[in-house]
């Protein structure tokens, strides 16, 4: 359900205007909310944002989105403003993602190894594309990986707590924790130390949702959630039962990507790449 | 694994000492030199050698010696905000264009001393380096990122993996390591949490396929070197006196330097009357016949003309460093010896024979033999 039903009108105004067809409501966030429309046999995600909300974060999330040209991210098609009953909004088309989301998927099984190697390569490979423009997602997580239903393609999705690393950081220094959720990040992010954050904070958390996928578990699990993060940001070592079975199935660089230390972690995505691809 | 000429106050010439041929480069310095000076030798006396210039922004202090008169360095260094991109990105481009005036074939980061060694610091840093670099390699001339640590905080619980973390978001594969400290003249790095934290850094960027030249070197350097350092620059001076912040301050005249000579076999820095002393015992390590400044500076001593040997000295240690670093290419062979060194001290000890200074008694040997095994326990 939508949570402001302005925005389903601004929604349904922006489809009367570009002739779009609405189909229904599929998600929506702090500042913003998005739709299922169509037009000519094609599908779109449409994002809704308020405009006295569409704040810096929105703009680097669309920055970011405009300079990333990979299949493996959701592909930006259009970024418009519309007046609607004397207030403003933006609004956002992407491609829309049929194949759902990776979470959708977990609630009824968890992956099998070869799943795991195929959503795993195809997310690092979206985190080259983000390197090479040296931004990084800060959001890996179930809720954030789609899935195109035409190929099963694994697609990382929503930007908007994007940090452009050639910008100066929006998150104050003073704020414990930094933006994410807690659940799949990095000890970096947990604990905001700003000038450790890059592209291997989110290969942390891309290593947490795989371990998730395919044993149900986090990695640094502990008997309570908030246990668990606070294992995650105190540095700690993942679980070494979980590091057993990792070896055992042969996902040993699943085990470096979830290094306390970016330090220790893949430092390059093509040094990644070349270890996923060995397996 | 090679080893470098750190240029220093007035030590050009022992760059062109035939007999120092083990060195492979020069780390060049604005301090001592002007630029025209250092064009010249580049091309001249330096040609067969690398030549990497480090610019030495670190203390920034405007009247520093021969800085100010280099067309790279800033006239608002004292005014400028430090924290400003555009600022720094001029600087790099200025400091680039003069790299490739002086036809040298690599340069490190500019970087300043802080006053507090943050992450953000660090941070800083890297982004301007980063610049840098990309700038360097569209023209071929090769890049160091310069890395300051600061020993006092090394100590400090996961400072060698924070900082790390940091400085392997440099684009280079080569980093230019200071280490700075505020030992004193002629002493040892003694603390064992401070070394093994250095030595951790180390190891994590070479882990990362990042080699390491570590600057301003004394002979502590075969740890660094058993941490996974490839490279090390020393000079005359750096016998003495290592990186500290008195270092850069102007000369105050007064005082004239001692000579000395580096023993081996106690791993540690003597003076001249220690020299005869052990000689006469036979307890000289006999590699000393293969310097040929040893061999020149005992046959000056045994002459008892009270001839001075201060150059003879500086030599001797240079000499030294890259035999050094020459026979302990095989790292384990550095633990071995280091216990040899110890063994060799407590019997000088049991024989009464004491060095002329206090505090040169090798008690750091044990203290780098603790600072060893806690590093490979930390690799176990």
């Amino acid at each position: 359900m939508p949570k402001d039903a302005l925005f389903t009108d601004v929604a349904i105004n922006i489809c009367s205007n570009k002739g779009f067809t609405l189909h229904n409501f599929i998600d929506s966030g702090a500042f913003k909310e998005t739709y299922h429309i169509s037009s000519n046999q094609s599908n779109y995600a449409l994002k809704v944002f308020n405009f006295k909300n569409a704040n810096e974060r929105s703009e680097r999330e669309i920055n970011a989105m405009k300079r990333l040209n990979s299949d493996n991210i959701a592909k930006l098609i259009e970024v418009d403003n519309i007046t609607y009953n004397g207030n403003e909004y933006l609004f956002i088309l992407e491609e829309y993602l049929g194949g759902g989301t990776l979470s959708s998927l977990l609630q009824h099984q968890l992956l099998q190894r070869n799943e795991i190697l195929q959503i795993g390569s195809d997310i690092i490979n979206a985190l080259l594309f983000t390197y090479k423009i040296n931004v990084v997602h800060r959001d890996i997580k179930p809720d954030n990986i789609m899935f195109r239903d035409d190929t099963s393609q694994a697609v990382l999705v929503d930007f908007g707590l994007v940090r452009d690393l050639n910008e100066t950081s929006l998150t104050q220094a003073f704020i414990p924790r930094g933006p994410g959720t807690a659940y799949f990040s990095s000890p970096e992010q947990l604990t905001n130390k700003k000038a450790m954050i890059d592209w291997r904070s989110d290969q942390f958390s891309l290593g947490v949702t795989l371990c998730v996928a395919l044993f149900g578990l986090h990695p640094f699990e502990k008997p309570k959630i908030n246990e668990t993060i606070d294992s995650v940001s105190s540095f700690c070592s993942c679980n070494e039962e979980i590091k057993k079975q990792l070896i055992g199935l042969n996902l040993f660089p699943i085990i470096k990507m979830l290094e306390p230390f970016p330090v220790k972690r893949y430092r390059t995505p093509d040094t990644l790449i070349y270890d996923w691809k060995s397996l | 694994m090679s080893v470098f000429h750190q240029i220093g106050h007035h030590s050009i010439n022992l760059v062109k000492e035939e007999l120092l041929h083990g060195y492979q480069g020069i780390v060049l310095s604005p301090l001592n030199n002007s630029e025209e000076e250092i064009t010249h030798h580049n091309s001249n006396s330096f040609k067969k050698f690398k030549k990497i210039f480090d610019p030495q922004l670190y203390f920034p202090k405007t009247e520093r010696s021969g800085l100010k008169n280099w067309c790279y360095f800033p006239n608002d260094f004292d005014t400028a905000d430090l924290t400003n991109y555009v600022w720094w990105n001029s600087l790099c481009d200025n400091l680039f264009a003069t790299a490739k005036r002086t036809t040298c074939d690599a340069i490190c980061s500019p970087v300043i001393i802080p006053k507090i060694f943050s992450g953000d610091y660090y941070r800083h840093t890297i982004e301007v380096g980063n610049y840098l670099y990309n700038k360097s390699t569209e023209d071929e001339l090769d890049f160091y990122q310069t890395v300051v640590l600061n020993m006092d905080i090394m100590a400090e619980h996961n400072q060698a993996e924070i900082i790390s973390s940091i400085i392997t978001q440099t684009n280079s594969n080569k980093v230019y390591l200071i280490i700075k400290s505020d030992i004193e003249p002629r002493r040892e790095l003694q603390d064992v949490n401070q070394i093994v934290g250095i030595m951790k850094f180390i190891r994590y960027l070479s882990d990362a396929g990042i080699s390491v030249l570590v600057g301003f070197c004394s002979s502590e350097f075969l740890l660094w070197k058993y941490a996974g350092a490839t490279a090390f620059a020393s000079g005359k001076f750096f016998n003495l006196r290592r990186f500290t912040s008195s270092r850069f301050d102007e000369p105050s005249g007064g005082g004239g330097q001692l000579p000395y000579w580096f023993e081996r076999n106690l791993f540690a820095y003597l003076r001249e009357g220690d020299v005869l002393r052990l000689k006469k015992e036979g307890l000289l390590n006999e590699c000393y016949r293969n310097n040929p400044y040893s061999v020149e500076i005992l046959k000056k001593l045994d002459d008892q003309k009270g001839e001075p040997w201060i150059s003879l000295s500086w030599k001797n240690y240079l000499f030294s460093f890259y035999s050094l670093d020459k026979d302990f290419e095989d790292k384990k062979d550095f633990p071995k010896f280091l216990a040899k060194a110890e063994k060799n001290w407590l019997e000088a000890e049991d024989n009464s024979i004491f060095m002329e200074e206090v505090r040169n008694n090798g008690d750091w040997i044990r203290k780098w033999r603790i600072s060893i095994n806690e590093y490979n326990k930390a690799f176990d």
